[in-house]
């Protein structure tokens, strides 16, 4: 069907129930996507700005993540790399992060080649853009340095979070991502909680139904001035 | 000069147990009030509005509002049909002028029982004796429309020698619902059978409710299973009105 | 798949009787009801995120066309393909049309309620094509011929020893010795399977819990991970997504998010929520070459325009089935069509046309418990009475309807309801006292096959009352 007629059913019911004429929703949409609503926040995405590595931290762990807090980039390698012997890995993926690449790895890590895909065995690391303390979520956004794959494919995901790009609320991420990207959001922009789960087998909970069974976040980094 | 408080009765207490009507004016009394029992008063009309039929359901609300025109406030023992007084009645009228803003004006004066004498008139206590555990199933309409729930729990508990226990799903449906306990007898049934494994878990030596509906399809689930777990309601026990078996007892039943 | 809901009785008489079932359905009150509790006690706020939930909703749905034309602007901006569907035909065949026109055989499903209503996996396999579910719980009632029983957890009716039967039957390279008698070793079995036919799907077709018309994006909910990898490795993705699904701005669908885990599972949050805007870009390694959104009405529109608009609020966490005595009692195959427990008694009706489904919008104790947890306040019971309303003439046994019609002339008639009420009592009472009960009554067969009728005290109180006036002793 096409758009047209499509939408003129649509609007016909929407004239019915609610009685406006298009102009009125015209400027009402216009004025809701230009200024998107301030909607009451819960207490958890409220926290003081000092309290959000805690709560971020505190969330990502009640859901079986690993959190490990390192000074800055430059020792982001030694922390995977015990983390990798610690679950016995070999294989580290990364995306085409130069971020990644100048750091002095003892065993440089294996740029993905996106014709393979990663097998159970394998861990990845990628970026992170932004960390929210409200629900202890990553903000990921699928580019060439952080390819969405490796965030579900692989048994292990290490995700690096800058710890002055934790903020307090979803509202907060979002509008980083508006200023990141100001014509079009990444194709993907993956809000990871924890690792994959299910409970679809007599609701019993069960870590690794699909993505990675293990999420390790690294923080790094000075926090953000707090204001 | 006293309140004059209309009782609405409600139709099953009419027809099926007497006695919690006249509990229930005696409480009103007692709580200072003086009580009419309009004789225009059948039924609420909320079997016919939930069965779909308006037309009735507005029929049954204007006779309802008309017959208690001259009462300051109108009570009813049973939180379902006093719901369907406050709430649904204005509902029924919506958008139809005078008729509304009546139907709202008399939604203002209904009160269930229990909220009425301890919310309305304040009432903490009361002279009943009652020697045993009792557990106290909030229906539905009551509870989720009107909000009632410490009203009748408070009044309980003042009662001489009563022990309030509470069942763990404090919240949950007996599964009556009107016309659905007819309907669909085995699916009502089964909700019973689940609310009265909760109820009885708590080992009580009675049962209450602030609704007969509710109490027939409780009361007629234990007895037919050959419990003898006794039903009444809350009013009986707040005025002491025991006299009369237990719901679905027989005469000479007395205890409790 | 054909409606069985004409025969909702036998139905839930069937599932009453069935003590697996039961058994299944009896861990819904420590688990889902519970977990939510939980997660509502953690937020304070959270009847005011309720009620900023609804208004969002209420906000969209009264602008819903101009949302969606400038959802479909961002998106196709973005890249992707936009489709329009007026019905299940039309959704069908345009998906179809996208599969073979890109030479697939192999598609990845995630989990998609519209997929079902649509009855897409049937018209994709009569095509030719071979259609997996990749959501646990749906591929679990996928190998079994069967359809999900719960909006969220599809196979909620399924044990354990079920799945381990079921996968020993249909994986064929299962040998007798494998250990599967945990949840884990079940869960494990599963990955391993269709991990092998995510890398060999052609194309993705998932749902989407959102579309932001802000953005252009599909928003995806999941837990496993199941939608990203139908969304991230095939070629091609298809989101099949109903116009309800609109919200405005990031912004709202944070709200939204709020509610929806916490409504549904308990959790704050599910693990994976992610926002899915256009194909690949230039630069990207992965991706999907193609992407199309299906944008279905399927008599949504109409539900709008005949006052059942509240419905479209629903967000799909299946908090009403959770709390629903009737839904605890039945499971969700007995509702006989795609959406069971009170949000499905007030869609199916508009879906298939109340004729059809007339006895799921009457199944209900209105206990008013869904509206009670309802994450965007759906007045459940008052939809569901609506429909009472329209299918009235229809509904209950000739028997029924009479009665009621008999007793609503006397009802409004205060006079002749009380000499008649009298008669009657009087006689009923007589009966009954003796015993105190009636273990069968015939007009009343409904009541007394399950319960005893407690026998009437023998007056009216009406009567009494009269003589309490005239100062005749009780």
């Amino acid at each position: 069907m096409s758009r047209s007629t499509f939408l003129v059913r649509v609007r016909g019911a929407v004239e019915t129930a609610s009685g406006t004429t298009a102009a009125t929703r015209q400027s009402a949409v216009a004025g809701r996507l230009a200024h998107p609503p301030r909607h009451p926040l819960p207490i958890c995405a409220k926290a003081r700005s000092q309290d959000w590595e805690k709560e971020l931290i505190a969330a990502l762990e009640a859901r079986g993540g690993n959190v490990v807090v390192i000074p800055d980039l430059a020792a982001l390698p030694r922390a995977v790399e015990s983390q990798l012997l610690h679950e016995q890995r070999t294989h580290l993926l990364v995306g085409d992060d130069p971020r990644l690449a100048v750091l002095p790895w003892s065993i440089p890590p294996q740029r993905w080649n996106p014709a393979q895909k990663p097998d159970d065995g394998t861990a990845a690391l990628t970026h992170a853009v932004a960390a929210v303390a409200e629900t202890g979520t990553l903000v990921l956004a699928s580019s060439a340095a952080s390819p969405a794959t490796l965030a579900f494919l692989p048994e292990t995901h290490i995700v690096a979070v800058a710890r002055d790009t934790i903020v307090g609320s979803f509202e907060a991420a979002f509008s980083r991502l508006r200023t990141a990207f100001p014509d079009r959001l990444p194709r993907a922009v993956n809000l990871v909680s924890g690792p994959s789960r299910t409970s679809d087998i007599e609701g019993r909970l069960v870590k690794g139904a699909h993505g990675p069974r293990r999420l390790v976040v690294v923080l790094y980094g000075a926090p953000a001035e707090t204001t | 000069m006293q309140p004059r408080v209309g009782l609405f009765v409600t139709c099953l207490v009419d027809l099926m147990r007497p006695s919690i009507g006249f509990a229930a004016a005696r409480l009103i009394e007692d709580a200072g009030c003086a009580v009419t029992v309009p004789t225009g008063q059948t039924c609420c009309g909320q079997p016919a509005y939930n069965a779909g039929d308006r037309k009735t359901a507005r029929e049954l609300a204007l006779q309802t509002i008309r017959a208690f025109g001259d009462c300051d406030f109108v009570v009813a023992p049973s939180g379902s049909c006093a719901a369907m007084l406050r709430l649904h009645y204005p509902a029924l009228f919506k958008g139809q002028g005078e008729t509304e803003l009546e139907a709202k004006a008399f939604a203002e004066r209904v009160h269930e029982l229990t909220d009425f004498l301890a919310n309305v008139r304040r009432k903490t206590e009361t002279s009943a004796r009652f020697v045993g555990r009792v557990v106290h199933h909030d229906a539905c309409a009551g509870l989720r429309e009107l909000g009632i729930k410490n009203a009748p729990r408070r009044l309980l508990s003042s009662v001489a020698g009563l022990e309030l226990v509470e069942a763990p799903e404090t919240t949950a449906c007996c599964g009556f619902g009107g016309l659905f306990s007819v309907k669909y007898p085995e699916v009502s049934t089964a909700i019973a059978d689940r609310r009265i494994a909760d109820l009885t878990s708590t080992a009580p030596d009675l049962v209450t409710a602030g609704d007969l509906g509710c109490l027939m399809h409780l009361a007629g689930r234990l007895h037919r299973t050959g419990n003898p777990l006794p039903c009444r309601h809350v009013a009986e026990v707040l005025a002491g009105e025991m006299a009369a078996p237990p719901i679905a007892g027989r005469a000479g039943d007395t205890a409790p | 798949m054909t409606p069985a809901t004409r025969t909702f009785r036998e139905n839930a008489r069937t599932a009453l009787g069935d003590a697996k079932l039961a058994k299944a359905l009896g861990g819904l009150p420590t688990g889902l009801v519970a977990q939510r509790a939980a997660a509502k006690a953690r937020v304070p706020e959270f009847e005011t995120l309720r009620t900023a939930a609804r208004d969002i909703r209420d906000h969209t749905l009264s602008n819903l066309d101009v949302y969606l034309s400038a959802f479909a602007d961002k998106a196709e901006a973005a890249g992707a393909r936009i489709h329009w569907a007026a019905d299940a035909v039309e959704a069908r065949t345009v998906i179809a049309h996208i599969a073979l026109k890109n030479g697939a055989r192999l598609v990845a499903k995630g989990k998609s309620m519209i997929s079902e209503e649509i009855a897409l996996n049937a018209y994709l396999e009569s095509l030719g094509l071979e259609v997996f579910e990749s959501d646990l719980g749906e591929y679990l009632v996928q190998i079994r011929n069967e359809t999900p029983s719960h909006i969220i957890v599809p196979a909620i009716h399924l044990s354990r020893d079920d799945v381990e039967a079921d996968f020993r039957r249909h994986h064929a390279h299962l040998v007798p010795d494998r250990d599967l008698s945990t949840a884990e070793a079940l869960v494990a079995e599963a990955r391993a399977v269709l991990r092998e036919r995510f890398l060999a799907a052609d194309i993705g077709i998932t749902g989407a819990n959102f579309l932001v018309a802000e953005t252009g994006s599909a928003i995806l909910v999941t837990n496993e991970g199941n939608g990203d990898l139908s969304a991230h490795l095939p070629k091609t993705h298809i989101v099949l997504a109903s116009i309800d699904k609109i919200v405005p701005t990031l912004a709202d669908a944070a709200t939204l998010l709020r509610v929806l885990a916490r409504s549904a599972t308990g959790q704050d949050m599910t693990a994976y929520t992610s926002l899915l805007t256009g194909p690949r870009l230039q630069a990207d390694p992965d991706g999907p070459g193609e992407c199309h959104i299906v944008i279905l009405d399927n008599g949504r529109s109409e539900m709008l325009r005949s006052g059942l608009g509240e419905a479209l609020r629903c967000i799909r966490c299946g908090a009403c089935l959770n709390h629903c005595p009737v839904y605890n009692a039945i499971g969700g195959h007995a509702y006989g069509w795609v959406y069971a427990g009170p949000i499905g008694a007030v869609l199916t009706p508009a879906f298939l046309g109340v004729d059809q489904a007339s006895d799921l919008p009457s199944a209900s104790s209105f206990c008013g418990k869904c509206e009670e947890v309802c994450p965007v306040r759906i007045p459940l019971t008052s939809l569901m009475r609506t429909w009472r309303e329209r299918s009235r003439a229809t509904s209950g046994s000739a028997l029924q309807r009479m009665a009621l019609a008999a007793w609503s002339f006397t009802a409004r008639r205060p006079r002749l309801y009380h000499a008649a009420t009298r008669l009657g009592i009087a006689m009923l009472s007589a009966l009954g006292r003796p015993r105190g009960v009636f273990r069968r009554l015939p007009f009343a067969r409904g009541w007394t096959a399950s319960r005893d009728f407690p026998a009437p005290q023998g007056r009216t109180f009406q009567q009494h009352w009269a003589e309490r006036e005239r100062g005749v002793p009780r």
